[in-house]
């Protein structure tokens, strides 16, 4: 046992900072499912290429600040696109996500020029932002979370505007959003954008934590990210929209430290993905659990 | 204000499955017509209301809603001027969203949503005012959730939200029969109360003959996708339930009951 605490306790700073840096991630996997009832699995896609696009501007020479934001801004462009597909074909939203996804690992090869892409040499985000003390973690983690306080506040301050509501009137009820002159192409697209915008931050500070980007770095995120905002919603509730909003944050954070434990425990970490599934289903299954089977709905 | 000239709707033309919903239809309300609108199932009146509301577009004819030419605009382009409470009463509100959010909506209805704070204090006071005589303590109630609401309740909202904007025109759709008589009564007296005192222009549906003869100023009577009969002014207030039938020899109980 005290060989657990030992092996966990170590993890602890890494596995934090970890954490503050999918819940960009979580948020961007809960606005889909939770305010525009528009399951969408694009995430598994843009947080690599937030990545992509960070390590490349980064290579570049862009600073990392501006590399972020372009990362910000691919997410935005991988989100639309998933949108515009199932408002033009009328596809399924899943789907439609699926063939964003799978377009997205090449293009994230193009952006880099090869599968995967270091940035060891160049000054990342904290470098910029943190200076002398980039390298202490505690900072870093500060920084993040700081970050992620932020947008989720901005967005809490969003989704209380008119326009705000209009976006929460589509994914509620459509006939009648439509029927209060809200444009369900636009408040979709917006939303769903700004989604891809999230998992790419994430995918772009993501890149910086590891001085790293790889094609393959998306790979389970959607469902880790579900997890998360699963686990966050139990804890939290999401009675109001601050309580939403803060799920997948804290979920995030929690998620990613019970993994730790697991793992100092002695779970083998290709098992991971099989008992992240398993807890998810029986999440989904369980009732009475915040944040049920609903999570699933699909859109017509 | 409401202009349908000639409209006709196929569903599935060209398949086995083709369906005339409406097989050219016209119809003129002036100003502060308050038009019932009766027929057996299928008749198409539900396709005439969504046509002009737009869930539906016309493949012929011409609708024009106070002077504008609404044919082939999308609902939510034309929401300016048309408002509408459903049969369902989940369907006109957002359920997930409070009952103050779910009027801020309605307030700026057809109006470009802004990046301002949907909800203030002023707001808050006029919606309070436009719950109260609802009788219904829905005015206490602003920050709950719709879906926490009954039906009645639900209805009440919409209805409330139907008319905030003082729409063109108002479209209801059997917008009481999922309600039991006293609430469908009350929201029933609530519609005819709002409506007056707006002087809106409204195009009802009901399958209540007893309605259909009490309310509105106008008669129209559908059946096969066309308008079989019409009543307005003194004639509409000579009819009875009994005339009715008698004349369209109206077995139907569907018709006669709701
Ligand atoms: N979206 C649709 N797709 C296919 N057929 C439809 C559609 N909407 C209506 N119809 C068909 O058009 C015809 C008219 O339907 P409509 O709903 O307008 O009747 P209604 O007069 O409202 O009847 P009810 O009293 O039952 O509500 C029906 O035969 C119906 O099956
Ligand atoms: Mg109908």
């Amino acid at each position: 046992m005290s060989g657990f605490f030992a092996v966990y306790s170590n993890l602890v700073p890494i596995t934090l900072l970890q954490g503050v840096i999918y819940g960009f991630l979580a948020l961007g996997i809960m606005i889909p499912f939770r305010m525009l009832s528009f399951p969408d699995l694009t995430a598994e896609g843009s947080f690599p290429l937030g990545g992509a696009v960070a390590a490349a501007s980064i290579a570049a020479g862009w600073d990392p600040i501006t590399a972020t934001m372009f990362a910000l801004f691919a997410g935005c462009l991988a989100g639309s696109a998933t949108a515009l597909i199932h408002l033009t074909l009328r596809l399924n939203t899943l789907l439609c996500g699926i063939i964003v996804l799978t377009m997205l690992f090449s293009i994230n090869i193009r952006i880099m020029g090869k599968p995967n892409q270091a940035i060891f040499a160049f000054d990342n985000i904290f470098d910029v932002l943190l200076g002398g003390s980039s390298r202490d973690l505690t900072m870093q983690i500060l920084l993040i979370l700081g970050m992620v306080l932020v947008a989720a506040l901005l967005l809490l301050l969003f989704l209380k505007t008119e326009a705000g509501m209009a976006m929460r009137a589509v994914g509620a009820n459509q006939l009648m959003a439509r029927a209060q002159g809200i444009s369900i192409w636009k408040q979709t697209t917006l939303g769903i954008a700004l989604a891809g915008g999230l998992c790419a931050v994430a995918g772009a500070l993501m890149t910086q934590n590891q001085s790293f980007a790889d094609v393959n770095m998306g790979f389970g995120v959607l469902i880790n990210g579900l997890a998360a905002v699963i686990v966050g919603e139990t804890l939290v509730g999401r009675s109001t929209l601050t309580r939403q909003l803060l799920a997948p944050i804290v979920g995030a954070i929690v998620y990613y430290q019970a993994i730790s434990m697991a793992l100092a425990l002695g779970l083998n970490p290709s098992d991971l993905r099989l008992m992240t599934g398993l807890f998810v289903l029986a999440m989904l299954a369980l009732p009475g659990v915040t944040g049920r089977r609903e999570v699933m709905k699909i859109r017509e | 204000m409401l202009e349908v000239t000639s409209i006709r709707k196929t569903f599935h033309a060209g398949t086995v499955n083709a369906r005339t919903a409406l097989d050219g239809v016209s119809l003129t309300l002036d100003d502060g017509d308050f038009a019932v609108v009766i027929g057996g199932n299928g008749a198409g009146k539900s396709t005439l209301l969504n046509a002009i509301a737009g869930e539906v577009i016309a493949d012929e004819g011409r609708i024009a809603v106070a002077g504008k030419d609404v044919t082939r605009l999308p609902t939510h382009r034309r929401a300016h001027l048309v408002s509408r409470v459903f049969q369902d009463p989940l369907a006109g509100s957002a359920g997930s969203m409070t009952i103050e959010e779910n009027l801020a909506l309605a307030t700026r209805r057809g109006q470009s949503a802004r990046l301002a704070f949907a909800l203030t204090e002023t707001r808050r006071a006029l919606y309070r005012e436009m719950l109260a005589p609802f009788g219904l303590g829905l005015e206490n109630r602003l920050d709950h959730k719709v879906e926490l609401l009954s039906g009645g309740q639900r209805q009440s909202l919409a209805l409330a939200m139907a008319v905030v904007t003082l729409p063109r025109i108002i479209l209801l759709d059997e917008h009481t029969a999922a309600l039991d008589p006293k609430t469908a009564a009350s929201v029933m007296q609530a519609t005819v109360r709002a409506v007056e005192e707006n002087r809106l222009t409204a195009l009802m549906v009901t399958h209540n003959m007893q309605h259909a003869i009490d309310f509105g100023n106008r008669l129209i009577m559908m059946t096969d996708g066309r308008i079989l009969f019409e009543a307005r002014g003194e004639e509409k207030r000579g009819l009875t339930v009994e005339a009715l039938v008698e004349r369209f020899h109206l077995t139907d109980d569907k018709m006669l009951l709701s």
